[in-house]
């Protein structure tokens, strides 16, 4: 999580940068890490749970550059 | 202690398209022992979403001229009045978006258009919408309506237990829709079933972890629910999404694929929104719907099925030129056998 404005924030995700929303998770500071379904933040996350998960879809985003 | 073997498995159902694609690409699925066995349930939202109500979606934009914003994977599910995809290449407008506040935007930048943003998926999509009509409302993007398809997994399992159409001994229930409805949702269903259910995250850690307490709970004939994912769900999930919910949305009932007619099983909007609820103001024919001939995906959304059984997988149907939407949706459980080769489990 990057900065925030409201019930706004842009978020960064292997390398790609988008606005979500918070209006769920109102505690949410720069800096943390949020599980994002459909561009709304649904929960905070504790870092080693987020890093098991960028590992997870990083290795999914290279066994796609592989498949294609 | 209750006893397995290979004839005989402890049968574990996922009911999340994440946990159907992951329990495949991590390798568990094939590791496992052969006294376990993993079946998907309806967990996959595009794959759960009744044919007619795709196709009213898409008389809807024929009969009004009407611009469809949704999800990615509902644009290529055929149904017998075509698909969105086909609805687009005869000159329609689709937008696909990646989240439902992107259909406001889309609305407020093309303002001669009439757009219906049909909405899919369980409880964890419903707070994005929920912003969604929020910010129709805010910005008064007066040319954007919904179409909303929303759906509770308990009810569905529920009566996915009552229809004793496939044997279950334990739930491997889904991180994401237990975010915000929380692990103690489950809990009066599968007390009332007898059923353990694990609620777990999506890493190859979380599952076997999740996998090995609920074979324990199986084995010792346990049932309850234990929250293995506290990292991230709450045992009453979280309370802001489901008041945002709330705000819009109310209980109703809907049709499943497979599970036909269920009371309490959707989310619909609220009375006071009818202004925006594209049913009402877009009124169609109720479609006649039948499923393309020899397609079980009826079957498998249920777990009464192996993708493999199907008599057009990986034959007629497949990812590049799809039958059914277990095979589109890239969470569908076909989809999912196709690519990792799931046909080997039954050589």
């Amino acid at each position: 999580m990057e900065e925030i404005q409201g019930n706004k924030a842009l978020a960064s995700f292997m390398n790609v940068r988008r606005e979500i929303r918070i209006d769920v998770v109102p505690d949410v500071k720069p800096g943390d890490y949020v599980m994002v379904h459909a561009g709304m933040a649904i929960e905070i996350m504790n870092q080693e749970e987020a890093q098991e998960t960028l590992e997870m879809w990083k290795e999914l985003s290279d066994e796609d550059v592989f498949l294609n | 202690m209750r006893t397995f073997s290979s004839t005989s498995p402890a049968t574990i159902m996922e009911v999340c398209g994440t946990h159907t694609h992951e329990l495949f690409r991590t390798g568990i699925r094939f590791s496992l022992p052969d006294w376990v066995k993993l079946v998907s349930g309806p967990g996959c939202p595009v794959c759960v979403t009744d044919d007619r109500d795709l196709a009213r979606v898409i008389l809807m934009a024929k009969k009004y001229d009407l611009t469809i914003i949704t999800f990615g994977d509902m644009v290529k599910v055929p149904t017998p009045f075509g698909s969105l995809a086909t609805l687009r290449s005869k000159g329609k407008k689709v937008q696909v978006v990646y989240s439902p506040v992107d259909a406001v935007k889309y609305a407020m930048e093309h303002k001669d258009e009439t757009c219906v943003f049909f909405a899919v998926g369980f409880e964890t999509t419903m707070p994005a919408v929920a912003a969604a009509i929020q910010d129709r409302e805010t910005l008064n993007a007066k040319n954007l309506f919904f179409m909303v398809n929303h759906k509770r997994l308990v009810p569905a399992l529920q009566v996915l237990f009552e229809s004793g159409r496939v044997n279950i001994d334990g739930l491997l229930l889904p991180g994401h829709v237990s975010a915000i409805i929380g692990a103690s949702a489950y809990k009066p269903i599968l007390s009332s079933s007898g059923i353990p259910g694990v609620v777990t995250g999506f890493s190859k850690d979380q599952m076997l972890r999740g996998i090995k307490i609920l074979l324990k709970l199986i084995v010792n004939g346990e049932f309850g629910v234990i929250n293995a994912y506290p990292e991230v769900v709450r045992e009453d999930g979280n309370e802001k999404a489901q008041l945002l919910i709330s705000s819009y949305f109310e209980v109703g009932s809907g049709f499943w694929r497979g599970l036909g007619f269920i009371p309490s099983s959707a989310m619909v909007l609220k009375k006071e929104f009818s202004h925006l609820d594209a049913q009402i103001q877009f009124p169609v024919e109720e479609p006649q719907v039948s499923s393309p001939p020899g397609c079980r995906c009826a079957e498998v959304v249920l777990g009464a099925a192996d993708p493999a059984s199907c008599p057009l997988f990986a034959s007629a149907c497949t990812p590049q030129n799809p039958v059914g939407p277990c095979m589109v949706s890239s969470e569908g459980a076909c989809a999912a056998w196709f690519r990792y080769g799931g046909a080997n489990l039954h050589g």
